[in-house]
């Protein structure tokens, strides 16, 4: 069996994956924002911080 | 921005979500993935130009979450140059803009270059039969990309382009095509899983070389970087502009990942004249044997007329490309000389075109230099390498912005994991700038001279002479809205002569409706003036604005917005939207210069979208008293209003009109129309006649008897417009011919009217 396709395989999977995941909870995270007030925002920053 | 105490400036927002996103995939699918495919292909093998979009799609989703953070936060626009601006002040955002002139001017050769490639080989090979020697072939790509280039520099200087909405419908096109490659290859895999076979092996020259062609193909997925600059124009732009960056990236990654799989299983192992080894042959084609046809003629053998279909998809994908790095490129500049970090000369706006000629002049050099001198490979490499230097420079805004001004702005996004994607981001964009230069060493030779060039210059003449802009965070006025539920009514100005033809009708219609006032001028500024720098642009709609509301002002609450857009129709019907306006007055010339409208590419957009009753006035100007009024009626919600606003403007005391209808059989009963619309009329019914008459030619017989009337009032067509592409529907080509003053009108429809005048 080739490895480099094994890895290579699993490494376009999980670029896919992370790029589909990331844009999915930024998406909601957005519209939380936006739901909630932009003010939200800052809270979220504070949190982080704390 | 300029206001004074009674009218207020605004920026027209008419950008959607879809429309920003569409923005941004039709500067990335330009001409990246058509040369960037073949080309890796012959350096990585099969599996690993997979992985190289796979890969790159991820790290530009790190930049374009440090994009889309930013841009929430700082939504005007003015992308890398203002958030440097912001982050670390004049010198880096002198550099920030120096590079994106640079990267946005060399993208522009590129789509030039890659243009000429495909069209010159298509028709030298496919439809003249000629078998041009390589350097022969190189000639005329050259002259012919410069040629292509310097059209687009003149499209450019003369103001128009295509973004926006019409761009996404290129883009629709674009992404159509695209996706069906991909589609066709996957179904051929499927039906012939033998074809996997080709992905054998998959990484012949190692892993070491996925760093220079993820380098090398970096150009394929900056277009979001444009999207950043639409955050002027784009509606509730704290959400939408973040939004289509990450989908605009998400979207490219798969089509390239799918795309380079269909390239791979295009062509059988061992088919005629390409061996047993289709990744070679697929790295091989093109002038210099070095895949820059690849793509194209593996597609040419996958489907019947590929060459063709690719061709055309080439000239569509680099032309919006070309045209929108083109403005972009100018933009940059422009706005470098706005601030005087460049001669003052770059900020120059022409006074016939609007356009900024000196910016766009020594950006056509730029454009046509390196379209003209560098190979394919090289120009591509030096835009990648430019792209990387800007938004490597953008990460680090977002650090150091979040770090310091984290509690003054307002996010619309926070990327999560701080910093850990902007930091990975840096890592990998310094390694991919540097493996370029096993690509090509001319663009590690041109891309730090221009940099070196650009601190050079900044320290030598910019930092003593650059002006202190008045903010970084746009504020915009908005004007009062009158208090209140009652009818609205937007009169929308074109110049003062225009205010005072539209002053004593609109009086006549906003009385009869006990309305409140909106008016609105719109400015149209041209793509390459970001549009908060738009004043100039705007004094003569201030001063008809002015004109019209000393006649209305007394009587009517008013207020009043000068908006800046890039398309007026666009812009009214946005305005229209936003303030839940009832009906829409506004003036028309009587013609249309262009057979493509009926009545003109301002009003026929607005008749057919605007959401609201619609009046266009022609030739009612001055003290005019409408004592006969020719109303023709063919039944309908248009008829009706028609009838409203005849009995509006008709004289108070003399006032008479005349419905009129062309009997063609069709059992319409004029004197029932009238009754049932009873209600709306301001005048008695006495003074109201019907007349019928029985013509073949419906606008003739208008027409003739317009003659002996003051005014004529009429409904816009109710047919689809879709079945009235070839010729004028019977109310527009009256509006045409008519030499009385003459009112057309459109009712506010709902959705399913909406459908069906375009189905």
């Amino acid at each position: 069996m080739d490895l480099d396709a094994v890895f290579g395989c699993i490494a376009v999977a999980l670029s896919l994956g992370l790029i589909v995941g990331l844009v999915l909870w930024s998406c909601r995270s957005i519209d939380r924002i936006a739901r909630k007030g932009l003010g939200s925002a800052r809270e979220i920053l504070k949190d982080k911080r704390t | 921005m300029t206001s004074d105490r009674r009218v207020s400036s605004e920026l027209s927002r008419d950008l959607n979500l879809f429309h920003v996103t569409m923005m941004g995939l039709g500067m990335m699918i330009g001409a990246g993935v058509f040369i960037g495919i073949g080309i890796s292909t012959g350096r990585v093998g099969p599996g690993g130009v997979i992985m190289t979009f796979a890969l790159s799609g991820l790290l530009a989703l790190f930049t374009a979450m440090s994009f889309a953070e930013l841009s929430s936060a700082i939504p005007r626009a003015g992308g890398a140059y203002n958030f440097a601006r912001i982050a670390f002040g004049r010198g880096p955002s002198f550099l920030a803009g120096w590079m994106e002139w640079f990267a946005s001017s060399v993208a522009g050769s590129l789509y030039a270059v890659v243009f000429a490639g495909y069209t010159v080989k298509y028709v030298t090979n496919g439809l003249l039969g000629m078998d041009l020697a390589d350097e022969d072939l190189m000639v005329v790509v050259r002259i012919v990309a410069v040629a292509v280039a310097s059209l687009f520099i003149y499209i450019n200087y003369r103001g128009a382009s295509e973004t926006g909405k019409i761009g996404a419908i290129i883009t629709v096109g674009q992404m159509l095509f695209v996706v069906a490659i991909a589609v066709i290859g996957i179904v051929i895999a499927i039906v012939e899983p033998s074809r996997m076979a080709n992905f054998t092996p998959f990484m012949p020259n190692g892993w070491g070389e996925l760093l220079v062609t993820m380098g090398f193909i970096y150009v394929a997925f900056e277009g979001f970087e444009v999207i950043a600059q639409a955050g002027d124009e784009t509606i509730d732009p704290k959400r939408n502009i973040p939004k289509a960056m990450l989908y605009s990236v998400l979207i490219v990654t798969i089509t390239y990942v799918a795309v380079s799989f269909a390239t791979m299983v295009s062509i059988k192992s061992g088919a005629e004249g390409v061996g047993d080894e289709v990744w070679r042959w697929i790295g091989t084609r093109g002038p210099q044997a070095d895949g820059e046809h690849g793509f194209g003629e593996a597609i040419n053998r996958m489907i019947p007329f590929g060459g063709l279909l690719v061709t055309l998809a080439v000239v569509f994908a680099s032309t919006s490309a070309m045209n929108a790095t083109v403005y972009s490129a100018t933009r940059a500049s422009y706005a470098l000389g706005r601030d005087r970090m460049l001669p003052a000369a770059f900020a120059k706006i022409s006074p016939k075109r609007k356009t900024p000629y000196v910016a766009l002049a020594f950006t056509g050099v730029i454009v046509l230099v390196v379209a003209g001198l560098l190979p394919t490979k090289d120009v591509a490499s030096c835009a990648s390498i430019m792209f990387l230097f800007l938004f490597l420079m953008v990460n680090l805004c977002v650090i150091k912005i979040r770090r310091n001004m984290g509690d003054e702005l307002t996010y619309g996004f926070v990327m999560p994991l701080f910093p850990l994607f902007p930091i990975l981001a840096i890592i990998f964009q310094v390694l991919l700038a540097a493996n370029i230069l096993h690509m090509s060493l001319m663009a590690w030779i041109i891309a730090p001279i221009w940099v070196l060039a650009g601190i050079v210059l900044y320290f030598a003449y910019s930092r003593s002479r650059a002006i202190t802009t008045a903010d970084e965070i746009l504020v915009i006025e908005e004007g009062e809205t009158p208090a209140g539920d009652g009818c609205r009514i937007m009169v929308s100005v074109a110049n003062p002569d225009g205010a005072l033809q539209l002053v004593q009708n609109t009086y006549r219609i906003c009385s009869a409706r006990n309305a409140r006032v909106e008016l609105l001028h719109m400015v149209p500024v041209p793509d390459q003036v970001p549009l908060a720098d738009a004043g100039p642009y705007m004094l003569e709609g201030k001063e008809g604005i002015q004109e019209t509301m000393l006649y209305l002002a007394p009587q009517f609450p008013i207020s009043t917005h000068l908006r800046y857009c890039r398309n007026v129709a666009r812009g009214i019907v946005s305005a229209v939207r936003e303030k839940k306006i009832n009906m829409l007055i506004m003036g028309w010339h009587g013609r249309s210069r262009s057979g493509l409208f009926h009545l003109g590419s301002t009003v026929d957009p607005i008749i057919e979208r605007a959401p609201c009753d619609v009046v266009i006035l022609k030739d009612c100007g001055g003290n005019r008293v409408f004592k006969r009024v020719l109303v023709p009626v063919a039944g309908g919600p248009n008829s009706a209003l028609a009838l409203e606003i005849a009995s509006t403007l008709a004289d108070g005391q003399e006032g008479r009109i005349v419905a009129f209808t062309v009997d063609r059989g069709m059992g319409f009963d004029l004197d029932a129309f009238l009754e049932k619309n009873r209600s709306r009329l301001r005048l008695p019914r006495e003074r109201i006649e019907t007349k019928i008459v029985s013509r073949a030619d419906i606008r003739q017989a208008i027409l003739d008897e317009s003659q002996e009337y003051d005014l004529v009032v009429l409904g816009s067509t109710a047919e689809a417009r879709l079945r009235l592409m070839r010729h004028d529907p019977v109310p527009e080509a009256v509006a045409k011919a008519c030499k009385k003053p003459l009112v057309m009108v459109r009712a506010s429809s709902g959705l399913r009217s909406w459908i069906r005048r375009w189905i």
